[in-house]
């Protein structure tokens, strides 16, 4: 019994280790909304593994010390496979809205990824399925392993080359095996798997892992002639890259009219996708004065030596903007340590030593977080372009949630200004107009929520051909702020699209569309018709809040409705295809689902207690767990201010708490309707506070340093964990000892639910928010608890799996 | 095949004639020899080849570019001649009339014929002008642009794409055209000024040196988008006095839901 829990606590933590990290890869290899439905497809596994013990079973039964063996040294053995996946198959994803092929490439990486999940499910199903009566030790096991898997978030911390982890993970895969060692010639075949998995990173090819699509900026870059990677690390934010080109030159918003020479630049690159430029300044004389070029340069016109906070300052270039305009001071927020050390450290002297310590108040955090916790004023809070253009226009950050971006994000910066400071944020233009047109309807709600009854005297925003900058007052601006606007605008050839007294025919003089022009959509915003404006747009413009903080998700159906009746293939670029492949994902999902679980298992004749009551119960609870988790996800993302800590705590927490739960449930002698009345009083009162007041958790702990948020957000999670651990094991208790087939259906279902539970989760709360999405749990949990009154009920029939049931333990 | 692309159709007087008279007779020795060569059924296949590929070609611009709203006769001209099919691998030859973008490696495409129609007639050429190219590519572009105007000068910065573009324009007869690997951030300086400057690289932001080289009057045409996935154009235009104005074009037909009159289309 004890080896067995051993056994499963690593193979289930080798199994989560093995997830994260195909994760991280496919999000370098090529874009993080295709390791969504890769890793989609591979948790298929999990589903397909109750299927495969229903038929599979007696066949086990007949060899289990083999199959406790063999099953997770298969597994291990299996997961180097992925990193090799991508040469057998190299899929193209961007050309799979044109040539709907390369879903065959993408169904073999699928399968590839898929081998590992299923032989490592099937090894764990079956030892729940064995031990169906005590399930709860096996059970915390499996959750306490894979909570210990998440850790492998941690590890990033320690920079090691990205090959390591698979390596690691498949030693762990092999090291569950060797727990249920019984012989010399099983030992040999241990440590014989062993040194295949330890050989992998000799593997000659290996060289240029990971592998990288070639139509990733990176990947373009270092085709260029001249080109070389000077720097290269991995780490807790991901794959960070130094390029050395001469023929690199990145400077977006500057203006047409710009004098000034660029300096010589190196292209910074995070997971293979272009995160900015560092260019050379001169330590003793930092100051680039093209930088003064830009539309981000405009709220500079209106302060004199203002105290600037500077938001994602990532390669430094608006730090230096901000000493070049005068700044009093400088403030910097950034959430990746690696790229600031980058700085500080070997380029340095490069970079004008813009990070140089004693120069600015620096914090290493994500932005919100920064703005929730009380701290000084600004005049200046300055938000630059955070992405590259390819990704606004690709839609690469639609399924990204954006908590910097939204309503209750901008109140915070308001509150964080000093009198007459200013907000400034600057997005790419695009046609038609999306995220400027967003953007100033989330300003404009701010405002008004903050009670300024005419926000469009306190708002100005300008273009350039591709980028604009919108200012946000924290008082009216002046017939002065406005005269400095419009001479801006003149010396450096922008347009102005609004500013207080505004004449319509002053916008898009320089920078015209075809299509619906910016500032009439600025303007409708500030008229009564709002409403009717946001909700006839053919883009979802509506500002985000917390609540729904995808601020770069602007798609709408309408628009691949037109696509379809028009027939025409160059609206393709227009659609939101990570958006849409979490819809395939799902529809993929669901339908491989049904064929490779739902319908094998109901050809399988009756289980004990009747079949919908356990596709009821195990569904239920499967969909509902994932949708909590995800949700907590993102609340406690704003708590630590790092989604990579946040995954880590979150996950960690929910899993390792679920576990004592499930023990805690094995203690239960009996499940009376009262004692279930008193869980689901307990659920509610657990997760109260999340749904109730999901802004007082960020708001209460901000204050604190983040050692101590770490653990007070695990204690938080605590309760509703605890309790979220209980209804699996005594849903297959309760299956009743003739039930092993029943508990193998219910595995398989519950795989399943939890497959298809994540891209619904994520399509949920893109549609209707993150409580809708809790409360969607809550109601799922409610329902399993009145099903499992009627579930394992006797009159079990023959199935296949029956005549093994009689005599299983 | 070989003569797609031998410059503008009426080159100003003087200039290239007895080159291509040259290039004519070679052209007719070279098929006198090649039919005595090579084995009848062979040639006749090739024949059959072409005829299968052209009509591919005609289709390709009538449905896809025609029927969109490309109306410079020219420019449907100059796309029903070039050979689209020479300049993609020869994995992806069998689609190279589909309506897609194409890889050509290196992480580089061919853009959408409609695409690549649609950036030509925007430039609004003529055979007295002189076009910069920043990206090559595989050569295509330059191909469709080089019997529309004087002379091409294309740029691109991936040693292998430029010495196969080159060799491809080379064969295919196109001789106004000249390939030169290197940054396109520069431009050209010893051929400057441009009448009309065509970038089908991403450009992370309008290169002043490039810009200067835009003579005026002058027309800059500028993907946006991915790879694969180009969603606007932005036409920068330089006027005679000077004066700098660009245009976010839509290469597609935008149903107006706000009744603010975006459903037209072209420059």
């Amino acid at each position: 019994m004890k080896r067995t829990r051993t056994g499963i606590f690593l193979l289930s933590a080798s199994l989560m280790a093995y997830q994260v990290f195909l994760v991280k890869l496919l999000a370098i290899q090529y874009w993080h909304h295709f390791a969504f439905l890769i890793v989609g497809i591979a948790l298929l596994g999990f589903g397909a593994s109750g299927t495969a013990l229903v038929y599979g079973r007696p066949w086990l039964e007949r060899r289990q010390h083999a199959a406790f063996l063999a099953l997770p040294l298969l597994c291990g053995g299996a997961m180097p496979l992925a990193v090799m996946a991508p040469i057998l198959a190299p899929f193209n994803p961007l050309l799979i809205l044109w040539r709907p092929l390369e879903l065959v490439r993408l169904l073999f990486l699928g399968g590839v990824f898929f081998l590992p999940f299923l032989l490592g499910a099937m090894c764990i199903g079956f030892a729940l399925t064995r031990e169906r009566e005590h399930p709860h030790g096996l059970y915390c096991a499996n959750l306490a392993g894979s909570g210990l898997g998440c850790l492998v978030f941690l590890v990033a911390w320690l920079h090691p080359p990205l090959w390591l982890l698979p390596v690691l993970t498949a030693a762990t895969a092999v090291a569950a095996g060797a727990v249920f060692v019984r012989t010399r010639r099983q030992a040999a075949a241990a440590i014989g798997t062993l040194l295949l998995v330890a050989a992998v990173p000799l593997l000659p090819f290996l060289r240029s892992f990971p592998f990288l699509s070639p139509y990733k900026d990176l990947s373009q870059a270092r085709a260029m002639a001249g080109a070389q990677t000077e720097w290269e690390q991995f780490g807790p934010h991901g794959l960070l890259t130094v390029l050395d080109s001469p023929a690199f030159h990145y400077v977006p918003d500057l203006g047409l009219l710009c004098p000034h020479p660029l300096p010589p630049q190196k292209g910074l690159f995070l997971d293979g996708n272009l995160a900015g430029a560092l260019s050379r300044a001169d330590p003793a004389a930092p100051d680039l004065p093209l930088l003064a070029c830009r539309t981000a340069s405009l709220a500079y016109q209106l302060l004199s030596r203002p105290h600037v906070l500077v938001i994602g300052s990532g390669t430094g270039t608006d730090i230096l903007a901000a000493r070049l305009h005068g700044a009093a001071s400088v403030t910097a927020v950034e959430m990746n340590a690696d790229l600031v050390r980058l700085l500080q450290g070997p380029y340095g002297d490069f970079c004008g030593h813009v990070y140089r310590p004693g120069t600015l108040a620096l914090h290493l955090e994500e932005a919100r977080g920064y703005l929730e916790r009380p701290g000084p004023a600004f005049d200046l809070i300055h938000i630059g372009l955070l992405e590259p253009m390819a990704a606004t226009t690709g839609g690469l950050y639609s399924l990204n949630e954006n908590y910097l971006f939204t309503v209750e994000s901008f109140r915070r910066c308001l509150r964080r200004l000093r009198p007459s400071g200013l907000v400034s944020v600057s997005r790419w233009v695009t046609n038609p107009p999306r995220d400027a047109v967003k953007l100033f309807a989330m300003a404009a709600a701010a405002l008004e929520a903050k009670g300024c009854a005419d926000p469009g005297g306190r708002l100005a925003l300008i273009q350039s051909w591709q980028t604009a900058t919108l200012l946000i007052g924290e008082r009216p601006f002046t017939q002065g702020h406005v005269d400095r606007i419009r001479s801006f605008c003149t010396t450096h050839a922008f347009d102005p699209v609004w500013h207080p007294g505004m004449d319509p025919d002053e916008a898009h003089r320089l920078h015209r569309t075809e299509g619906p022009p910016l500032a009439d959509a600025v303007r409708c915003i500030l008229s009564p018709r709002r409403a009717a404006f946001l909700d006839a747009y053919p883009f979802a413009v509506h500002p985000s809040t917390d609540d729904r903080p995808f601020f770069s998700h602007v798609f709408r159906w309408q628009l691949f409705t037109q696509a379809r009746t028009q027939g025409d293939r160059a609206w393709i670029p227009f659609l939101d295809w990570a958006y849409l492949l979490v819809w395939a994902s799902l529809v993929f999902v669901f339908a491989a689902g049904a064929f490779l679980i739902l319908a094998p298992l109901a050809r399988t004749g009756a289980v004990s207690g009747g079949k919908k009551p356990i596709l009821g119960y195990f569904g239920a609870i499967g969909l509902a767990y994932l949708f909590l988790e995800m949700a907590l996800l993102q609340q406690m993302i704003r708590v630590l201010g790092d989604p990579v800590f946040a995954a880590g705590v979150v996950l960690g927490a929910i899993l390792l708490f679920s576990g004592l739960g499930s023990l805690a449930a094995g203690r239960l002698q009996r499940v009376t309707p009262g004692r279930i009345a008193c869980w689901c009083l307990a659920l509610g009162m657990a997760l109260a506070p999340f749904l109730a007041a999901p802004q007082k958790l960020p708001t209460l702990l901000a204050s604190l340093p983040l050692g101590a948020r770490m653990p007070l957000c695990g204690l938080f999670l605590a309760p509703l964990a605890f309790v979220l651990g209980m209804p699996f094991p005594l849903g297959l208790r309760r299956l009743g000892p003739a039930g092993a087939h029943a508990a193998a259906w219910a595995w398989g279902i519950n795989g399943f639910a939890s497959v298809f539970a994540a891209p619904a989760a994520v399509l949920l709360a893109m549609a209707r928010g993150f409580s809708f999405v809790m409360a969607a749990a809550l109601v799922l949990y409610l329902a399993a608890a009145l099903i499992y009154l009627r579930l394992g009920r006797p009159q079990e029939t023959p199935g296949p799996g029956r005549a093994q049931d009689a005599h299983s333990p | 095949m070989a003569d797609q692309c031998s410059g503008p159709r009426s080159a100003p007087a003087g200039q290239g004639m007895p080159c291509r008279l040259g290039l004519a007779l070679g052209l007719v020795f070279l098929a006198v020899v090649l039919s005595c060569v090579a084995p009848a059924d062979a040639a006749q296949e090739r024949t059959g080849e072409d005829s299968v590929l052209a009509a591919r070609r005609k289709a390709m611009v009538d449905e896809q570019i025609r029927r969109r709203g490309i109306r410079d006769r020219r420019v449907l001209t100059a796309l029903e001649q070039a050979p689209r099919h020479a300049f993609v691998p020869s994995s992806q030859r069998a689609n190279a009339y589909d309506d897609t973008p194409l890889p050509i490696g290196y992480g580089q495409t061919i853009s959408q014929p409609y695409i690549v129609a649609y950036m030509t007639e925007t430039l609004q050429v003529d055979d007295t002008m002189k076009v910069l190219e920043i990206g090559t590519g595989s050569g295509y572009q330059a191909a469709v642009l080089s019997p529309l105007v004087r002379r091409v000068c294309t740029m691109e910065i991936i040693p292998e794409l430029a010495t196969a573009a080159a060799e491809r324009l080379r064969r295919l007869g196109c001789n106004n055209v000249a390939v030169r690997t290197g940054d396109g951030y520069h431009g050209w300086p010893e051929e400057a000024p441009f009448d009309a400057i065509i970038v089908t690289a991403a450009a992370g932001h309008i290169s002043p040196p490039l810009l200067a080289q835009l003579r005026a009057p002058g027309r800059m045409v500028i993907p946006v988008g991915g790879p694969f996935l180009v969603q606007n154009l932005v036409l920068v235009s330089r006027h005679r006095d000077g004066r700098i104005e660009t245009k976010n074009l839509l290469p597609v037909r935008f149903v107006p839901l706000t009744g603010a009159g975006e459903d037209k289309r072209g420059p």
